[in-house]
């Protein structure tokens, strides 16, 4: 029986990765074009490197990023998988409630194993918070959903093929209704003025964002004809409302006149839709492989929480914030800061030498020098926890979710499964170490007193 | 010498020396436990928990390399 089971599985796992090295990057570096591409690597901007891309209210005061969303997600997960383990509690627990208890009691006798007994309990929703918080973004960034997996490309560069001289931009920003508005100016009071467009049609803009336009003067002009379409009122440029628009797949972009015959038409790739920002200028000379344009398609929805660096950065300051206080609380103020400014030995040091004795004062006073700047140094490197903590977290996230989709960009289906499984172990082990390490320097922060008294 | 082969050589080279330490870091790690271990079997909990972590904090040292690589392959 399992070698028949056996035989059947291999056979699968053949023909997924026959289809699979068909369909992706290899096969058709090899040349074998069978299946669309509609999976490609993106190519991440550096705004999009650290953080999220705004999903809702781009423009205002907190865009709405969805790494956001996908943090929301994960805390909502969370409360809802410990809230139903704990609806009907029995003596003997069901499956739920048995997994949630094993989970706690595990939980509990780590951080009792290296805090001690008091302090565990102490430590307890700080650090079991950071580690499931931390586990479950990790875990639910796995699913299908979450971006930029199942999405096209986020930026494409669209390059000239041949060196000439750009000869025509064909795309132009569309206006779809009458007295659409195509641009927000502000006036010198404050007041947003809009300018809306009087006919459907393509446009031209003529100004750009931050640039002073006087009253009268064109904003925009209706493409074919000279029919400009003047500001109201004077004021700087706010925002340009309309972008440029990659409606169909393989559309024509720009045209570039090699000297040799027909000018060369430009397309976009294949499959891909967004919006269109140019890179060169009518008349300018371009080489190959120079940049004409960059494509953006709509951002995911849903992007893995750790891979913000925001958010990141806000754990490891909450956790160096949580160290620092379980050492003054547990410490008392006074003796937690003479750990880092340390001058008893150096006053001693120098009352001493102010009072005859010159040689001992001499020697106190530079060891007190020696403590000050010990005592300097250590929280120097309190600090640094914080970047530590924080670049640790979002480099293993990102770097393996580039390491997923390159995996899938190469040979879908096959070759992110062994990826996969080394994301499910690297987010196991982020959140054993960042609650781990906030845990160890607790118990460090609160415990040399009771070593030293 | 152009501009273009010189921000390649710097990101493969930020990468590959940067990465070179931790490597090494985390290998000494390795051996020191593994002797450890050897040494004091019974002593196991206490020495992986220590394990865990001094590698957790050498390992650190090297996605700082590869996100200053990342960040040059971006912006230069």
């Amino acid at each position: 029986m399992s070698r028949r089971g056996c035989g059947l599985i291999g056979l699968v796992v053949l023909i997924l990765f026959i289809v699979g090295m068909a369909g992706g990057a290899i096969g058709r570096g090899m040349g074998i074009d069978l299946l669309p591409q509609v999976l490609g690597v993106p190519s991440l901007e550096i705004e999009s490197f650290f953080s999220g891309e705004p999903v809702f209210l781009t423009d205002g005061p907190f865009p709405i990023t969805n790494t956001y969303i996908a943090s929301w997600v994960t805390i909502i997960v969370a409360t809802l998988f410990c809230f139903a383990a704990t609806r009907k509690m029995k003596i003997i627990p069901g499956r739920l409630q048995g997994l949630v208890e094993m989970a706690m009691e595990m939980l509990i006798n780590f951080i009792e194993s290296v805090a001690g007994h008091k302090n565990g309990r102490r430590f307890l929703p700080m650090i079991a918070t950071i580690f499931i918080f931390v586990m479950f973004n990790a875990y639910l960034a796995l699913l299908p959903v979450y971006g930029p997996g199942i999405h096209v490309t986020l930026h494409d560069k669209i390059q000239a093929e041949e060196t000439g001289t750009v000869v025509e931009l064909m795309v132009h920003p569309i206006v779809e209704e009458k007295d659409e508005v195509i641009a927000l100016i502000e006036t010198a009071d404050g007041t947003r003025e809009k300018v809306k467009a009087p006919n459907t049609g393509e446009i031209e803009y003529s100004v750009e964002v931050d640039g002073y336009v006087e009253a009268g003067a064109p904003v925009a002009v209706m493409v074919g004809t000279t029919e400009n379409i003047t500001a109201p009122v004077s004021g700087t440029v706010v925002k340009l409302e309309l972008q440029r628009r990659i409606e169909e797949s393989e559309q024509p972009i720009a045209k570039i006149d090699t000297g040799a015959g027909e000018p060369v038409i430009v397309n976009s790739p294949k499959d891909k839709l967004g919006e269109l920002e140019y890179d060169v200028e009518v008349g300018q000379a371009v080489s190959a492989d120079d940049e004409v344009a960059v494509l953006t398609s709509a951002p995911p929805f849903l992007r893995s929480a750790s891979t913000d660096i925001n958010m990141t950065l806000a754990m490891a300051l909450l956790a160096v914030l949580f160290i620092e206080l379980m050492g003054l609380t547990g410490r008392g103020f006074k003796h937690y800061i003479s750990e880092y400014i340390n001058v008893g030995e150096l006053f001693r040091g120098l009352k001493l030498f102010f009072t005859g004795k010159i040689v001992d004062g001499l020697m106190a006073s530079v060891t007190g020098v020696i403590n000050v700047i010990i005592g300097g140094l250590e929280f120097i490197s309190h600090m640094t926890r914080m970047v530590s903590f924080a670049f640790r977290l979002f480099g293993n996230m990102t770097a393996g979710e580039i390491l997923v989709l390159s995996a899938t960009f190469l040979i879908p289906w096959i070759m992110a499964m062994p990826f996969y499984g080394l994301e499910l172990l690297i987010g196991f082990i982020q959140a054993l170490i960042f609650g781990g390490l906030t845990l160890v320097f607790a118990s460090i922060a609160v415990g040399h007193g009771s070593e030293e008294h | 010498m152009n501009e273009e082969m010189i921000k390649f050589l710097a990101v493969g080279l930020t990468g590959s020396i940067g990465l070179l330490g931790p490597a090494l870091g985390l290998g000494l790690i390795g051996y020191a436990t593994v002797t450890a271990l050897g040494r004091n079997p019974e002593a196991r909990g206490a020495i992986l928990t220590n394990m865990i972590l001094v590698a957790a904090l050498t390992e650190a040292v090297g996605i700082y390399a590869l996100i200053v690589s990342i960040i040059l392959a971006m912006v230069a």
